[in-house]
């Protein structure tokens, strides 16, 4: 019984182990729709490009941007305009991210978060991943896991958003699962 | 300091819209279940709302047919509905429902719609149509630290679509048994690219049920509305708006008040409303909001006394002014603070007397919440309230001979009154979590309990100034599970402890050595305990595009009157213990079908009347079911015919209607209600 209480009092990790998740189209039609919140966020001439981030070098990764890719080119629209997807490979972020607003931060690139915080910041790009461990990691702004029938999940890092200078509307920041204090 | 002077000053003219101008569908529609507003103070999903509470959405009301609120509230646990005619019902959360039952909080787009009065809804005497609900969120158990003193037993917060929701214009006609007749209009005007309003109207004349019961009283338009109401949305910037609310309605119904007269209600209500709404980056979200409603009341009692009698017509101003802010300083903590003042009046001429009364009440609340996110799997939200009222009384009624003693300074009281929740939600599994929660809450008498004054012959009716606020105190223990996949989809279940304080009846006092004149009067009666156990299963099976809800209630009332004679505390035995609901939905292409069924236990119904004979009547009143049809027939995305039919199977008392006489008599039985309705959209 203590033990039950202490698990649920002091637990501050996940409820699950983050296994790698295949993206499913659900999980793009979120992102789609968490983007109408996003504050200044316009398409342009009704399209929102989306950078893709993959790691060449690692086919899961490039397996999972394509795929990506492939969701989003099948036609996912928000009320900002119709979403439309360009690969970015992690080694040329800064020629892929001058010209994009938000970005898709592919799975398999733990070991460059450093190098995609430095240059999603710098480009003040909000960042989506499947991955939620990249979102309590701070390699990205905003997390989205949702599965037909057993519900969405959206989390935030308070600390990546202020330093990629991204605004939401407040009723979504306040129903998004928030990480990361302020600095 | 300037800067402190200035965020001051705009808390201060800051307020409410909040509640009305969140992007409800964006949101319900990015998180997949419907959000609200209702339960804390800030904006939730459904599944992680720290209350028990249902969101009944628009679809669910589309499809449900039903001839009003009440009619569809009582599909859901913890619900109490009692009808005895067919234009009001009485409604109120885990028991002690009665005559004009006022514990309950009943808001669109969070302004009262609760008559001051006499602390009552007239579930029929709103301005707004069925078809422009986005949602109805109901909280269980006491809500008084958010929304103020009258949430005592819960909250219906009626939320309408918004102006710059992308919807079709309606058109919408129904008639049937009872001579029914009803017409309602939704208009949507796009002005620009920022400013949207939308305009609907409606009109609803019916008969009643058969009286045969009421000897020979005509059922002849038991009910009789018609309204009109605008709501316009101006968005300011992309993060300030700006809403505007108006309307009028009229509406007669009949129906049983309290001491169980029967009488033609007739109400006229305005209401005008402004809110801004501002989503600061820096300070969070700050609310300003007023609205001023304003509501004549008449009886008309000759339809069914056949004397030449006058009640007095009472006049009922209330302005409100709120100004709230939602801030997260921290990740884990969101905190909200609010303001508010209110001012009813109430303003009776005495047709019999010729004398008025002018009484009316202050109240200034300042309220606090705060949520912490514990980790991922805790949350504790807390918030409290503080509500300062005040009497004012101009002029003192010329009470003769009152039952207690009443002196003028009486009238004149100042008070202040602290309510609170606190709330534990747990995660424990996937899709699973458990609630506990402690809460305090408190019903402040209308306007009528407290002060009014009619004298006729013999009889002197008057308000009761020395009484006490109701209390509840509440604590419960809540589950839900959600399941992922097979033949339920969703589990809930409450379990609750409360404690209702100071509890305010009626008392008919007769004539005797020490009293010439009888008296009509309230008084604090006493206290009452119950525990209560609410169940709600639903599930569907999505090949076949079925749908199943099955709710049942239980509730243990235990009374404890303080021992004033002739005031009457009896909840335990006029309360049904047990409800059952279910309701069955199925549906193709072009069509969709439902029933729903209801069970409610016996009672042994009493209740203080005016009859000068029999100032207790009492009555039996046996089970009943009620089974309800609903089918609509699409032929094509304009056009929808529909069918409900109500109150099939069970002609059945709810709650008998009495009629002064040396005999009694059995009441009002509930007939069907057979009804055909055309839908067509713009």
């Amino acid at each position: 019984m203590f033990g039950f209480m202490w698990a649920i009092l002091f637990s501050s990790g996940s409820f699950e182990p983050d296994s790698p998740v295949e993206i499913n189209p659900l999980e793009a039609k979120v992102m789609a729709r968490a983007l109408n919140f996003v504050r200044g966020l316009e398409a342009k001439a009704g399209v929102v490009e989306i950078g893709v981030i993959y790691d060449p070098g690692n086919p899961s990764s490039e397996a999972a941007a394509l795929q990506f890719q492939r969701i989003i080119d099948n036609g996912v629209v928000s009320k900002k305009g119709r979403l439309s997807a360009v690969l970015i490979a992690v080694d040329s972020l800064t020629a892929g991210l001058a010209k994009i607003a938000v970005a898709f931060v592919a799975p398999g690139l733990d070991s460059q978060c450093r190098t995609i915080v430095k240059g999603t910041a710098h480009h003040r790009v909000l960042t989506l991943t499947i991955d939620l461990d990249y979102v309590r990691d701070g390699c990205s702004v905003l997390g989205v896991r949702a599965q037909p029938g057993s519900g969405v999940e959206i989390y935030l890092n308070e600390r990546t958003r202020e330093a990629h200078g991204v605004e939401f509307d407040a009723a979504f920041k306040y129903m998004a699962k928030r990480v990361g204090g302020r600095k | 300091m300037k800067n402190v002077t200035t965020l001051g000053l705009a808390w201060l003219f800051a307020a409410f819209a909040w509640a009305q101008n969140m992007d409800y569908s964006g949101l319900e529609e990015l998180f997949g279940e419907p959000v609200t507003l209702s339960a804390t103070g800030k904006p939730q999903r459904l599944s992680e709302a720290p209350v028990s509470m249902e969101i009944i959405t628009a679809d669910q009301i589309q499809q449900s047919g039903v001839i009003d609120l009440p009619q569809l509230l009582r599909r859901y646990a913890g619900i109490d509905v009692s009808r005895n005619f067919i234009g009001h019902a009485d409604v109120n959360v885990r028991g002690y429902n009665q005559y004009f039952a006022g514990r309950l909080l009943v808001l669109i787009n969070g302004r009262q719609v609760n008559f001051d009065g006499f602390g009552f809804t007239l579930w029929n005497g709103m301005t707004i149509q069925l078809h422009e609900i986005k949602q109805i969120e109901v909280v269980r158990g006491p809500k008084t630290s958010l929304f103020g003193f009258n949430a005592a037993s819960g909250v219906v917060n009626i939320v309408t679509l918004s102006p710059s929701d992308e919807s079709d214009d309606e058109l919408r006609l129904r008639s049937g048994s009872q001579s029914w007749r009803e017409a309602s209009l939704i208009k949507r005007f796009r002005v620009s690219d920022r400013t949207a309003a939308r305009l609907s109207a409606g009109f609803l004349e019916s008969d009643g049920y058969p009286r045969e019961a009421l000897g020979g009283v005509t059922d002849d338009r038991a009910r009789d509305q018609g309204e009109i109401n605008l709501d316009a949305l101006c968005r300011i910037s992309d993060r300030a708006a700006l809403r505007f609310e108006a309307g009028y309605g009229k509406s007669a119904v009949d129906l049983s008040s309290p001491y169980a007269v029967l009488v033609n209600f007739i109400q006229k209500k305005t209401y005008a409303k402004l809110s801004y709404t501002l989503d600061s980056v820096r300070s969070g979200l700050w609310h300003v909001g007023a609205y001023h409603n304003h509501t004549d009341i008449d009886f008309d009692v000759k339809k069914f006394l056949d004397i030449d009698a006058e009640a007095p017509d009472y006049h009922s101003p209330v302005i409100a002014v709120h100004a709230s802010n939602l801030i997260s300083p921290a990740v884990n903590h969101l905190f909200r603070t609010s303001l508010e003042f209110r001012r009813s009046g109430s303003d009776a001429n005495q047709a019999t007397t010729g004398s008025g009364l002018d009484f009316s009440m202050e109240v200034l609340s300042l309220g606090v919440m705060w949520d912490w996110t514990v980790n991922e799997r805790l949350t504790w939200n807390n918030s409290a309230r503080l509500d300062h009222w005040r009497t004012i009384m101009e002029n003192t009624p010329p009470l003769i001979d009152p039952v207690t003693p009443i002196a003028p300074d009486d009238y004149r009281r100042e008070e202040q009154y602290i309510s609170y929740n606190s709330s534990l939600i747990a995660a424990l599994a996937d899709g699973s979590s458990a609630r506990f929660s402690i809460s305090r809450g408190y019903h402040i008498p209308g306007l009528a309990e407290l002060a009014r004054y009619e004298f006729s012959g013999f009889l002197e009716n008057y308000g009761n100034p020395t009484l006490d606020p109701e209390s509840n105190w509440t604590v419960e223990l809540g589950y839900t599970r959600a399941f992922a996949a097979g033949l339920v989809d969703k589990l809930q279940l409450s379990l609750y402890y409360q404690r209702l304080g100071d509890l305010i009846t009626p008392v008919n006092n007769p004539p005797g050595p020490n009293n010439r004149l009888r008296d009509l009067t309230v008084t604090n009666a006493g206290d009452s305990e119950s525990t209560g156990l609410e169940v709600s299963v639903d599930g569907s099976v999505r090949a076949g595009g079925l749908n199943w809800r099955l709710n049942y209630t239980w509730i243990d009332i235990r009374d404890q009157p303080n021992g004033q004679p002739l005031a009457f505390l009896d909840f335990a035995t006029n309360q049904p213990e047990h409800k059952l609901n279910a309701a069955l939905e199925a549906g193709g292409k072009s069509w969709r079908a439902a029933v729903t069924a209801s069970y409610v236990s016996s009672v042994d119904f009493s209740t203080t009347t005016n009859d000068p004979f029999q100032p207790r009547r009492t009555m039996a009143v046996d089970e009943y079911a009620l089974v309800n049809v609903h089918c609509d027939y699409r032929f094509n995305d304009r056009s929808i015919l529909s069918f409900s039919a109500a109150n099939l199977v069970d002609k059945h008392f709810e709650r008998p209607a009495f009629v002064p006489s040396l005999f009694p008599t059995g009441g009002n039985r509930l007939d069907a209600t057979l009804l055909l309705s055309f839908r067509r959209k713009f």
